[in-house]
């Protein structure tokens, strides 16, 4: 097969993922192909020596940590300190803020409890305002349900029936 | 003794590690140092690409010195370079919440080559325009990189610069070797398309 590698075979032969053999042996062959990849190999290659070059003096860092391993606690006593306060100071603002809402809470309470609701005012009103046959909508509801006299005469039939 | 402990297993540099660990174990500072040479050059380029080139080196020291008082809970199912890898990135992680928790967040990028990284590449004089067009490449190459996704360049990075075997990778990060693998492709996928003709 004299294809050339797609550009996801060629992806994938940069990020050293295993192509199918016959891909493979064309990558082996093919001059073009091989220099696609090869290519941006070179490329990461040299900015990895780039990079490289910034790192500091390796030997004199290794003194640095071995000098280290003699005082290790500092930084590491350092670090456990702040940790143990961190969840005593997150505990302490967490009930003042409880503390706070519940004080806020109340304080308004009372006056809204205290305050008794006219139950019998609002009953009589509803009981009223049922009385008022001029109150509109109610007319309909009279016609639909028959007066008592024309109830009882039903019911002696369904009896009288049955 | 710890000369012939690494002779004998000198083919394999995973046993040669478990061998000056047991020892650094024991309280030896000398093993422990080898491991630091062994490692060093790997550990400040993982915390170069997290922290910067000014804050690597305090985070290399870091993460050594975290591994020396840690080296009992190393248990030896991982290559020891994967478990000093974890800590790498974990120190690096610490450093950029304080530094965020300091308010003193670098600017985007900061992680990234100062002004200098360029003028720090190997001279090759003897060919000033070849010369100059591979600066070029490198120059867009680390700027396609930050327009990757955190996840493909922190892959990227991993497997390229601090040259990382993708199981290695997939276990410091804890995530599955498919998704580094995906990760991977798409990064150098995306890479390849943004630079065009400049390799």
């Amino acid at each position: 097969m004299n294809r050339h590698l797609s550009d996801d075979e060629i992806a994938a032969a940069v990020a050293a993922e295993k192509l199918a053999p016959e891909r493979a042996r064309h990558l082996e062959d093919c001059v073009p192909c091989r220099r696609e990849v090869d290519g941006l190999l070179e490329l990461i290659a040299e900015r990895r020596r780039a990079l490289e070059a910034e790192g500091p003096d390796f030997e004199k860092q290794r003194q640095q940590i071995l000098e280290g391993l003699a005082h290790p606690a500092a930084p590491v006593v350092a670090l456990h300190r702040r940790h143990i306060w961190r969840p005593i100071l997150a505990a302490a603002a967490a009930l003042v803020a409880v503390v706070g809402i519940w004080l806020q809470m109340t304080r308004h309470r009372p006056a809204a409890v205290l305050r008794p609701l006219p139950v019998e005012q609002i009953l009589s009103d509803v009981d009223a305002t049922l009385a008022d046959r001029s109150v509109p909508g109610f007319e309909s509801l009279d016609s639909m349900i028959p007066a008592p006299d024309e109830m009882a005469s039903m019911i002696d039939d369904t009896k009288t029936a049955s | 003794m710890r000369a012939t402990a690494m002779r004998s297993v000198e083919d394999e540099p995973g046993q040669e590690d478990m061998a000056l660990w047991r020892q650094a174990r024991e309280g030896d500072p000398e093993a422990f140092g080898e491991l630091v040479r062994r490692h060093q050059r790997r550990v400040w380029m993982i915390c170069r690409q997290y922290v910067g080139p000014d804050e690597a080196d305090a985070a290399a020291q870091d993460t050594f010195l975290k591994a020396w008082s840690r080296l009992e809970s190393f248990d030896g199912r991982a290559k020891f370079g994967t478990w000093l890898t974890r800590i790498a990135i974990n120190t690096c992680l610490d450093r950029i919440r304080r530094r965020k928790r300091r308010g003193t967040v670098a600017e985007e990028g900061a992680g990234e080559d100062g002004p200098g990284l360029l003028e720090r590449m190997p001279d090759e004089r003897v060919d000033p325009e070849r010369w100059a067009m591979q600066r070029q490449a490198v120059e867009r190459l680390g700027a396609c990189e930050e327009r990757l996704s955190a996840r493909q360049r922190e892959v990227f990075r991993l497997r390229f610069y601090a040259e990382m075997d993708l199981e290695e990778i997939a276990r410091s990060l804890g995530i599955h070797v498919g998704t580094v693998k995906t990760q991977l492709h798409r990064a150098v996928h995306r890479l390849r398309r943004e630079l065009g003709d400049v390799r």
